[in-house]
């Protein structure tokens, strides 16, 4: 099953390892509740389902990335906006600077000497 | 046409179709199991959900809208197959998220092992539930088979029945009524066993016999209660009778029986029908599912118990009672030569002027009478 799904989406270990970083990102400017975090990451090459999402967002919390606050709703329950801690807007800045650079080598290691 | 529950969903009520109410139960209850290991889990579960309220109020806004199941699943669908956190960290795992190891724990695959299904489910101490819970048959076909070879086996079967109830065990928790089956009692397991059809094939013909049953036991029930009523109003008309008029069913005894005597066999008498209609108002009233909870099969027992006692006591005393009655030597009518005679093992010669008359009543209630 692992395999299979590895061919037909040989990105997709990629994609998860850079969703912490992704969903960090969308917060940077401002808290989000979950459905809206979803929205920013939909038609991306991020676009991830609440299955995944939730998970991470305790994950994240417990890390201390992330802390939320409640807000009531016009419709429905209250929601749960979720927004960078200082710790989380400092790993989103390294996280970043760490792409940039991982990026950077792949470049500069096809070039030539 | 489709029922719809009312569900609470993180404190908001929603109108869903009952197969909708059940695929968010098996959802939620696989995500629990995906979660077993994630710290958050409770918490992520009432994230859900919200999520889940959140999607229903936006195709049911009113309070009269209902949710439909194609749109519960489309709900279901858009959340996704629930991926732990700590999955998305190994990049070993691509997809199809293998279950940890401690929700297996969770639901480990037991083998099933013999319980007495007592409770609601059970006639008399579970025994057939529980074999057939084992079995995986139908409940009614076990009891028809165990009626049916207790004729057979002359009634060997119903030893076999005691010796059952007392040394298989009692399943006594959820855990245990559950091994029974070998199954655990988690919404996923019985929306899994839903999807796969009807059970066992005996279901339909168990089921019919089961409502033929019970159709026959609500008419006997009725036949009973209506007996159990005659007897009683019978049975005080008649003890009202004796003891005013002490002459009217005297008639019907050996004369010189006490009036006590009658009186008692009189109870006695009515006693028997009246308790066996009693014992069977509670037996058949319960097979018809007019007593069904617990607590009135706990007063069915004790009613049916106390019945059966008064039963066996009528039994005893009406055969005990004429026959000490008829030991009295009972009458001997002056200025007529007629001798009524009553007892065992007499032996008796009787002379007038005209002939000799000789009689012997070596045994039993042999009545003598000599004109």
């Amino acid at each position: 099953m692992n395999e299979t799904t590895t061919d037909i989406d040989p990105f997709k270990s990629v994609r998860r390892g850079l969703l912490e970083l992704a969903v960090l990102t969308t917060l940077s400017r401002g808290r989000l509740y979950a459905a809206e975090i979803r929205e920013r990451l939909d038609g991306t090459p991020f676009a991830t389902q609440e299955g995944t999402l939730y998970p991470l967002l305790g994950k994240l919390r417990r890390d201390g990335l992330l802390d939320h606050v409640w807000e009531e709703s016009e419709s429905g329950p209250p929601r749960k906006y979720h927004g960078l801690t200082d710790h989380g807007t400092q790993r989103r800045e390294e996280l970043g600077r760490y792409w940039q650079e991982l990026a950077t080598t792949l470049e500069t290691l096809g070039a030539p000497r | 046409m489709k029922r719809v529950t009312i569900v609470n969903l993180a404190g908001t009520a929603f109108n869903l179709e009952d197969d909708g109410v059940a695929a968010v139960d098996a959802w939620l209850a696989d995500a629990r199991l995906r979660l077993a290991q994630d710290p958050d889990r409770e918490e992520i579960l009432h994230d859900f959900e919200r999520a889940i309220a959140e999607r229903c109020a936006t195709f049911a806004p009113g309070d009269r809208d209902v949710v439909t199941g194609e749109q519960v699943t489309g709900i279901l669908e858009a959340l996704g197959t629930v991926e732990p956190a700590s999955d998305l960290a190994s990049s070993d795992v691509a997809d199809g998220f293998p279950r940890p190891a401690a929700s297996e724990a969770d639901t480990p695959l037991r083998d099933r092992r013999l319980y007495r299904l007592t409770g609601d489910e059970a006639m008399l101490a579970g025994v057939c539930s529980g074999l057939a819970a084992y079995l995986r048959v139908d409940v009614t076909v076990v009891r028809v088979a165990a009626v049916v070879l207790t004729f057979v086996t002359s009634g060997a079967l119903l030893i076999g029945y005691v010796i059952m109830a007392i040394v298989v065990p009692e399943a006594d928790s959820p855990d245990k009524r559950a091994a029974v089956r070998g199954y655990g009692e988690t919404a996923q397991e019985m929306m899994r066993r839903a999807r796969e059809g009807a059970g066992p094939a005996f279901q339909s013909l168990g089921s019919l016999i089961r409502n033929a049953w019970k159709l026959i036991a609500r008419g006997l029930h009725w036949i009973a209660m209506s007996i159990f009523w005659v007897v009683a109003t019978i049975w005080a008309l008649q003890l009202t009778w004796l003891f005013i008029n002490g002459g009217g069913i005297e008639s019907a005894f050996d004369p010189g029986t006490s009036t006590w005597l009658i009186a008692l066999w009189v109870t006695c008498i009515a006693w028997l029908f009246a308790a066996t209609a009693l014992a069977c108002t509670k037996i058949f009233g319960a097979a018809s599912g007019d007593l069904q909870r617990t607590s009135r099969r706990a007063r069915d027992i004790t009613l049916g118990t106390v019945g059966s006692v008064l039963t066996v006591l009528a039994v005893l005393g009406t055969f005990a009672i004429p026959a000490s009655a008829s030991r009295q030597l009972s009458s001997l009518e002056d200025g007529s030569s007629r001798i009524e005679l009553y007892g065992e093992d007499l032996c008796v010669t009787l002379g007038r002027d005209d002939d000799v008359f000789s009689s012997e009543c070596r045994s039993g209630d042999h009545r003598v009478d000599i004109d």
